[in-house]
């Protein structure tokens, strides 16, 4: 299973929301999608949830196109969008329900689907709410759950953690996870980066309606911020560790921060080794030594202008 | 069970609009009989107070669910077809007729509830005297059609990609339509309630009169269900062969019944209507396939046959313009074939006379249908496909204009110009080059000739000015190239 989009384009009379972007990930892993406002984020998961329809070019699920082949494509893709659509006068059980019956599950295997679904997303207790009288962050369980319910191998979500509260957070995060663990792609969108970071395997970065990066985050951290922070600590002035730290090769700059010095050096892991090797010759009594890679803020920060269209 | 069916009867249950309607309705009808039964106080003596309170709630009955029903089912579609945001059931399996289907009947099932409410009342009309129960079955059936084919037309209303403003616009007129329809309805209503449906007004007028009424309401109602779920289909999707199949399948059923009517049915009975019917309606048609789009993507070029004859036919049945002209030029000339056939000089009768003017009539007017939605076209790609662009889908609005220009214009010059110069006459108006442009002169005897040479000048002009059209289009209505293995 792969989700593939190829020369995406999308215009609103004149303006570009997204202009020809084309990237892919696999099956069982998560792609974070990042991008300022109005970077063409919702539009190009729209299109491949089958909600839109782009100006040119495709998407591709297990190579079916969502272009051609819609009615094949919503088998395959669970879409959780940033809004959940106004339902009147029905309750998060019904409304499950009557998605469930969209998709097409008859009634053992739905109340079955439903029951485990309600368990997942912690629902179990709202299912007699009516939908218009739960919060946000409810909402987006019910969201989610909706997304889930046929069992699709492609999970879109759009800003799943917005309005959600931190212990909610946490368990969207583990829930991700164990849904990337059991062999679905997920794509999945937040301005919350610092969280994003911590599940994704991949990222798509994309502004004014281009894809600014791709890929894994190894490869693209590598190649973007290739240094590295190292925060070390040792039972001397940290004065004196950082006059050593700015004599030692590897070095690009260092600063004292409380008792901690850190120090950015350029290369991988094997110039950290010798970063390490080289204090403990040197005498210097090393209580601390961490190693921090640039994460997906830095990334973002750092490829993109913020520009809105 | 259809999802839609399931979802919104939970919610029409628990809305408190749909009660508080509901609750409006029984007291209108409760307050209504009520004043009846107090101010005539000769009830029991009289006949004709059943008649009367069935009238007067029947006028309640059909006006409260055409107003309620049609509106309730109409917006809240339209609002889950919205482009800001769209309703997730759209994004799922849910097929497109199951939608529309799935509407129908919970409009059905408000119907039924209101249809229920007003049971009582009808029992208690029928109580009083004055009416059978045949009249009134046949009434709230016929009030039932009229509810149907409302709540088609707003469904439809709701799926096509336009603004409210449109909408809003398309609705009035439909509305103004449905209105004159229901109105035919009611006045038949009454004169059965009146003389019952076989008294003396029950005769084989009224009720082929009758007959026609439901018959056009039943085959609208179709139309417009197969152009909504055309609408609702993806692009991708051959859209329009549902369509272009339930009108052939109609046309071919009621030219049967046509024929056997004139050799099986009542002497004198002529295939007049049915050809009339079906040139009117695909004149009309010229503008609605000009309409559609040119290009074709895979999910279609997947399915185009590899044999001439068979691709031939695919043409004729795949969305897009220039099959759609062909389609629809081709269904005129089966059509005026087919009746020169079987009620024509073939037939034994007089090529003269009736047969001659009716024949140039129907040609006229499917020429100028033709003439007037191939220069929307032409006129679109030469001057709105730039800076100041049309949309392909909005053709038939260019027709409708250079029809309604061709139609008015011409003379409303010609008054501005002659009024008062002493070259003006009323007479002056109605004949002359002037009034070439205007179809509806093909009725009058003495401009028929002049209008059908202008008309066959103008069509065979658009149709050369086509054919490259016409040639590229069918030339690229290939299957895809298979990828070599």
């Amino acid at each position: 299973m792969e989700v593939r989009v190829e020369n995406l384009t999308r215009h609103f009379g004149r303006t570009r929301a997204v202009d020809g972007i084309s990237f892919s990930f696999p099956s069982g892993r998560i792609f974070g999608f990042v991008g300022p406002n109005g970077a063409g984020k919702t539009t190009t998961m729209r299109i491949l949830a089958t909600a839109d329809e782009p100006t040119a070019g495709d998407a591709f699920l297990d190579g079916i196109s969502v272009v051609e082949d819609p009615e094949k494509a919503r088998h395959l893709v669970g879409f959780m969008p940033d809004y959940l659509p106004l339902h009147r006068d029905i309750t998060v059980s019904e409304y499950l329900d009557f998605y469930a019956r969209a998709y097409g599950l008859r009634h053992p295997r739905r109340q079955e689907a439903l029951a485990g679904l309600e368990e997942f997303a912690g629902l179990a207790t709202l299912r007699d709410k009516t939908i218009q009288s739960l919060s946000k962050g409810m909402k987006q369980r019910v969201s989610l759950a909706r997304a889930l319910v046929h069992d699709p191998p492609v999970l879109i979500l759009d800003e799943p953690a917005a309005g959600l509260d931190p212990r909610a957070r946490v368990e969207l995060r583990e829930l991700l996870k164990i849904l990337a663990q059991q062999g679905k792609a997920i794509l999945v969108s937040s301005h919350i980066l610092s969280e994003l970071s911590e599940i994704v395997d991949g990222a798509i970065i994309i502004e004014q309606g281009r894809i600014v990066r791709a890929g894994m985050m190894d490869e693209i951290l590598s190649r973007d911020l290739p240094g590295r922070l190292v925060v070390i600590r040792t039972s001397r002035p940290p004065e004196e560790l950082h006059k050593a730290l700015l004599q030692m090769p590897g070095v690009k700059t260092a600063r004292i921060a409380g008792r901690h010095v850190e120090a950015a050096v350029e290369g991988g892991e094997e110039v950290c080794q010798a970063l390490l090797a080289e204090l403990l010759r040197r005498g210097f009594p090393v209580v601390e030594f961490t190693q921090r890679r640039a994460d997906l803020e830095e990334l973002f920060m750092n490829v993109t202008k913020g520009d809105v269209q | 069970m259809n999802p839609i069916v399931v979802k919104e009867a939970r919610q029409a249950v628990r809305s408190r609009f749909v009660s508080a309607v509901f609750l409006v309705f029984l007291v209108l009808q409760l307050v209504v009989v009520w004043l009846y039964v107090l101010f005539n106080p000769d009830l029991a003596s009289e006949l004709s107070g059943g008649r009367d309170v069935t009238s007067i709630l029947f006028s309640i009955l059909t006006g409260s669910c055409m107003l309620f029903v049609p509106i309730y089912s109409g917006v809240r579609l339209a609002w889950e077809r919205s482009a800001v945001q769209m309703d997730l059931m759209f994004t799922t399996t849910v097929s497109p007729g199951a939608v529309i289907r799935g509407k129908m009947v919970n409009a059905a099932l408000l119907t039924g509830l209101i249809y229920s409410a007003c049971a009582p009342f009808m029992t208690f009309a029928y109580l009083l005297r004055g009416i059978d129960l045949p009249t009134i079955f046949l009434l709230l059936a016929l009030g039932l059609l009229n509810v149907a084919l409302a709540v088609q037309f707003a469904l439809f209303l709701a799926c096509i990609p336009t603004s409210i403003l449109a909408k809003v616009f398309l609705g009035l007129f439909g509305l103004g339509v449905l209105l004159l329809w229901m109105f035919s309805g009611l006045w038949m209503g009454f004169a059965m309630s009146s003389f019952g449906p076989f008294g003396p007004t029950g005769g084989s007028d009224f009720w082929t009169g009758m007959a026609t009424l439901a018959l056009s309401a039943l085959l609208t109602i179709g139309l417009l269900y197969v152009f909504s779920v055309a609408v609702l289909s993806p692009p991708s999707a051959n859209r329009m062969l549902p369509v272009r199949i339930y009108i052939v399948g109609v046309w071919l059923v009621l030219g049967i019944v046509s024929v056997l009517w004139k050799y099986l049915g009542a002497s004198g009975a002529g295939m007049e209507p049915w050809a009339a019917c079906s040139v009117a309606f695909f004149a009309v048609w010229f503008a609605v396939a000009v309409s559609e789009r040119s290009t074709w993507g895979t999910r279609i070029r997947r399915r185009i046959p590899k044999r001439l004859l068979a691709r031939a036919v695919a043409f004729l049945f795949t969305s897009g313009s220039a099959g759609g002209v062909l389609w629809t030029a081709g269904m005129i000339v089966l059509a005026l074939a087919i009746f020169y056939l079987m009620d024509g000089p073939v037939a034994g009768r007089s090529p003269a006379g009736d047969f001659k003017d009716f024949f140039a009539v129907s040609a006229g007017l499917a020429l100028y249908g033709f003439a007037y939605a191939m220069t929307a076209a032409i006129l679109r790609k030469l001057l709105f496909s730039g800076r100041l662009r049309i949309p392909h889908y909005y053709t038939w609005v260019i027709a409708l204009a250079l029809l309604t220009a061709g139609t008015i214009f011409p003379g409303a010059v010609l008054i501005l110009t002659c009024y008062g110069t002493g070259k003006w006459s009323p007479e002056t108006l109605s004949g002359g080059p002037w009034t070439l442009t205007n179809p509806f002169y093909l009725f009058s005897n003495d401009s028929r000739a002049g209008h059908l040479v202008f008309a066959s000048v103008w069509a065979a002009l658009m149709a050369v000015a086509s054919i490259p059209w016409l040639v590229r289009e069918a030339a690229a209505f290939r299957p895809l190239p298979q990828a070599p293995r």
